[in-house]
């Protein structure tokens, strides 16, 4: 491509951005970038005025155009400590205090008013996943569906919900009954997703009891979301944490769309390998945002394995990674100057708008 | 052979021809090979991207003094198997460049261990010269410190030829991850330190576990094929052998002729690129004699070729 039909191609792509101001965003190759940034700028300032004079912010981004379609945050919760054991809260305020959390949310399980989150949400995301929990075999807690629906309807075009599922009961044995309230989430509520935590549970994801309701789920044509990660939850323990386990059900159910939360921290190799086995599988990266130098190196492995573009934004909000928009931000830009900053290569628009919500568009069809 | 300190030894390619593998295992094999990165199109289609002749030659070219070329049983699961006899006919055709493996598929179908495998790797030994053996426990569902496989252990130790295992997954459904970890040779080492056990494609992605292994096993050794379709990777795991001081047990190759190539590509990138990229990130770089220790010389210590 010649000089100016490099400078057309960044000229009229013009992209509105919620909730940001009208943005113009000038693409270019890198040539030619550094050329206008570093030197004269010519090319670009009668452009630039031009738009500053109509209101619109000029940015400089990368060489491709911006296909971003919505942001999406693709774990987030709802609490509310009428549904907790105490050994459960003490658990979770003990884990956000390891994290740089505020101090409310070591102390208050939901560290901010609902409305108040949901602000947060509104300003930052197009779409936001809201994930149940039900962890009663273990932590004596659970969620229920009808406080996820009393709060996914306040903004029903932002809200979606999946639901929590324990599937063992004390003894070790299917709970058949999970069967028929799955189909319900989906049928009556319109869930669109279902959570487990094998971790907390104490339990394998590849147990062959656990397959009715994966079949259950695939009929149903919904995402299973997996904590297959670390947890300092007393009492969950860490050998049922290790993803590597879901590769048998994932070459199990080929169709069945599976995700990892966490980025399995810290098997994100693991996660890596998985990803590349089983197209069937997704990674979000809510909480480990805390540590956005592993994040950054788990994003640079994901990409030499091929799988960047099965890997999701996601905070794990309101308790920790708040304000989302912060989080937003820093895969918009600080990853990148991280990245620049070690000496790694950097990520390319595409990359970071699948990251920020592109991705789980597509292979969540949201 | 006589050593040099600067020769180059490919110590993991094969040798491949349709007409043995089972039309599953082509599909996955030709797949994986266009997911992996940047490969040869015709490598994409055919499990032999191009003549024998003119794979040896690209070899050569390359500076490779000498080649390891393994055969491939994955009879068990893949109904595929590049035979001990067929290798043995390819290196008589280059008897002073290249050196065989032999393979074996340890257990049958309900999992009982094949006695007859001892007799095939003492023929491959005896009769056609070969200098090591090969197993894939991942390809075959079966874990590397499964009792079962002691016999076969036991015989390598007595014919004193190492056993490289793949323990390290690709693509392929049908093979499960729990079967590809490099952790259960921390069994076998232990139960046998007087084999010389090598872990394929430096156990890729769990570089962290082989530098373990290594460092706690001094008759553990890794090779890098494969892994250069990610560098950065890579280079961490380098970087990591460094650290944890096993570097020198870390071996060229290849994993040509269907991936690594060009292999004067290949060759080039421990030469210059590794160390680019190391100081490009501020982290230590390697100096000449451990990058010659990776081209060649650590195998030419560690291995009979």
């Amino acid at each position: 491509m010649g000089f100016w039909e490099q400078m057309l191609l960044g000229f009229f792509h013009f992209r509105r951005i919620s909730p940001q101001p009208a943005q113009l965003k000038l693409y270019t190759s890198s040539p030619l970038r550094s050329h206008w940034l570093g030197g004269s700028k010519k090319g670009a300032s009668s452009l630039s005025l031009l738009a500053i004079h109509k209101g619109i912010t000029v940015l400089f981004t990368g060489n491709s155009p911006s296909t971003l379609t919505m942001i999406v945050d693709t774990h987030v919760h709802i609490w509310d400590e009428k549904y907790c054991s105490r050994e459960m809260l003490d658990a979770i305020f003990a884990h956000r205090a390891t994290l740089p959390t505020d101090s409310t949310a070591q102390r208050r399980l939901m560290p901010i008013p609902m409305e108040a989150w949901l602000e947060d949400l509104r300003g930052a995301l197009d779409k936001a996943i809201v994930i149940g929990i039900d962890i009663t075999r273990v932590f004596g807690t659970r969620i229920p569906d009808q406080f996820l629906l009393e709060f996914i309807k306040m903004d029903p075009d932002l809200l979606l919900a999946y639901t929590g599922v324990e599937p063992l009961d004390e003894n070790n044995n299917f709970k058949e009954e999970v069967l028929d309230e799955v189909e319900k989430s989906v049928n009556e509520y319109g869930f669109k997703g279902v959570k487990l935590m094998p971790v907390h549970g104490n339990y394998y994801a590849n147990n062959k009891k656990l397959y009715p309701l994966y079949e259950k789920c695939l009929d149903l044509r919904i995402p299973i979301l997996f904590h297959l990660a670390g947890s300092s939850f007393p009492k969950a323990m860490l050998k049922y944490a290790d993803p590597i386990v879901l590769d048998e059900v994932a070459v199990d159910f080929p169709e069945l769309r599976m995700g990892l939360a966490h980025f399995g921290y810290p098997w994100a190799e693991t996660c890596c390998v998985l990803l590349q086995r089983n197209r069937n599988l997704f990674v979000d990266i809510s909480e480990v945002l805390y540590r956005p130098r592993w994040v950054a190196s788990g994003l640079q492995l994901a990409k030499e394995y091929g799988v960047l573009d099965r890997i999701f934004f996601a905070t794990d909000g309101p308790g920790v990674c708040r304000p989302v928009e912060k989080y937003v931000e820093w895969c918009r830009t600080g990853l990148n100057e991280l990245c620049k900053n070690s000496g790694l290569p950097t990520f390319t628009q595409g990359e970071i708008d699948g990251l920020l919500g592109d991705n789980a568009v597509k292979f969540l069809g949201l | 052979m006589r050593w040099q300190n600067n020769m180059i030894i490919d110590a993991h390619t094969h040798i491949w021809d349709e007409t043995y593998a089972s039309k599953e295992y082509l599909e996955e094999a030709l797949s994986h090979r266009k997911r992996v990165g940047d490969v040869d199109p015709a490598a994409t289609k055919h499990w032999m991207p191009l003549p024998r002749e003119a794979w040896v030659a690209e070899l050569k070219e390359a500076g490779i003094e000498k080649a390891i070329v393994l055969a491939f049983d994955l009879t068990r699961v893949f109904k595929t198997k590049i035979p001990d006899d067929f290798v043995a006919d390819y290196v008589k055709e280059y008897p002073d460049f290249l050196v065989g493996y032999g393979s074996a598929e340890p257990l049958d179908d309900v999992g009982k261990f094949k006695k007859s495998v001892l007799d095939d790797v003492e023929k491959a030994v005896n009769e056609y010269g070969f200098k090591g053996l090969k197993l894939y426990p991942w390809y075959g569902n079966y874990s590397a410190d499964d009792k079962a496989l002691y016999p076969l252990y036991e015989k390598c130790l007595e014919l004193k030829i190492p056993v490289l295992l793949h323990v390290s997954p690709e693509n392929l459904p049908k093979a499960y991850l729990q079967y590809g970890t490099p952790l259960p040779l921390d069994n076998v080492a232990t139960d046998f330190p007087g084999l010389k056990i090598g872990i394929a494609h430096f156990g890729s992605p769990w570089m962290t576990e082989c530098c373990l292994l290594m460092q706690k096993h001094p008759n553990i050794y890794v090779d890098i094929s494969e892994t250069f379709y990610r560098p950065t990777q890579l280079t961490w795991g380098l970087i990591m052998a460094k650290e944890y001081r096993v570097l020198n047990r870390i071996l060229f190759g290849t994993d040509g002729p269907g991936l690594g190539r060009p292999v004067k590509k290949t060759v080039n990138w421990l030469k210059t690129d590794l160390n680019r990229l190391s100081r490009g990130s501020g982290w230590p770089t390697f100096d000449q004699d451990e990058i010659n220790g990776i081209l060649g010389a650590n195998a030419a210590r560690i291995l009979p070729l």
